[in-house]
């Protein structure tokens, strides 16, 4: 008996192929932003396979926003704390 | 030999032929798409794309072929609800010839009434029945019964037949038991020919 649907980790490959033409069409600086949001859906194939989306792309870019936000939230963190470290301290 | 038309010039019109193969299927015809280029398999996908959006579909795939990924795409770019269209299809896969011509004579009980009036789509028909491990003399055996069924069934909805590598004997036997059910209905969808290298200068 063989696989009748292939892997999550294909699937990604497939769609990652599809952009091909895309991505060599961008400017270097982007086609490396590119590479890093495909790497960043990479990190979640386990969970795009276990939500078995019959479009596991919707999945992939979800993924992609997860970590973009997961990234919005650690500079968000790491500029409040700038600021409080700025802020004059009216104790004194 | 069986005559056949062909189909395909060139892989990037696949998806100008969808249509008129849409519109030739009907019932009482046994409609058989010989395919040995890979790009009619995508042909196939759409083709089970479009009759899912309009009822439902039954699928026997001998070649483990039906990819699903890219029927549900097919389906998001027709516009139509993606998860109701898949439920209306069903697949059965047959990894031998034995299950092949099971799935193919013997309908599952509770479903034969939903099967009767349904389209259904034969995938890499042949592929099972190319098991060396099975003697030739029962391999035919079990193609004929297949065969009389699927002539059996095509009189109640129409039935596509695909087959992606030809194999002579059984080719022939093919064009036997089916004659006059597939006589100008069967599609051939060649490997293009490579066009000529240009060269600016003439050696």
């Amino acid at each position: 008996m063989g696989r009748t649907l292939p892997s999550i980790t294909q699937a990604f490959l497939q769609e990652q192929e599809f952009f091909s033409d895309f991505r060599r069409a961008l400017r270097r600086g982007d086609q490396l932003i590119l590479d890093d949001l495909f790497a960043a859906a990479r990190q979640h194939l386990a969970a795009a396979a276990f939500a078995a989306n019959p479009l596991p792309f919707e999945t992939f870019l979800l993924a992609m926003l997860l970590e973009e936000h997961k990234e919005v939230v650690r500079l968000r963190q790491a500029v409040t704390s700038l600021v409080q470290l700025d802020a004059p301290h009216y104790d004194d | 030999m069986i005559a056949t038309r062909p189909i395909l010039q060139y892989p990037g019109y696949m998806d100008q032929l969808l249509p008129p193969l849409y519109s030739t299927l009907s019932p009482n015809h046994l409609h058989l798409l010989i395919h040995p280029h890979p790009a009619a398999s995508r042909l196939l996908l759409n083709l089970a794309a479009s009759l899912a959006q309009r009822g439902p579909l039954t699928v026997l795939d001998g070649g483990n072929c039906f990819n699903i990924y890219t029927v549900a795409q097919a389906l998001r770019r027709g516009g139509a609800d993606v998860r109701q269209a898949l439920g209306r299809i069903q697949v059965a896969r047959a990894f031998t010839c034995y299950q092949m011509a099971a799935l193919v004579c013997q309908p599952s009980p509770t479903c034969a009434s939903f099967e009767a009036t349904t389209p259904l789509m034969v995938l890499d028909f042949l592929n099972t029945f190319r098991d060396e491990n099975v003697p030739l003399g029962e391999r035919k055996r079990l193609l004929k019964s297949s065969l009389l069924a699927l002539r059996q069934r095509c009189k109640a909805a129409p039935i596509l037949v695909s087959i992606r590598k030809e194999v002579p004997e059984f080719m022939e036997m093919l064009a036997e038991v089916a004659d006059g059910y597939i006589g100008d209905d069967i599609w051939r969808a060649d490997i293009p020919a490579q066009p000529p290298v240009l060269r600016l200068f003439d050696e």
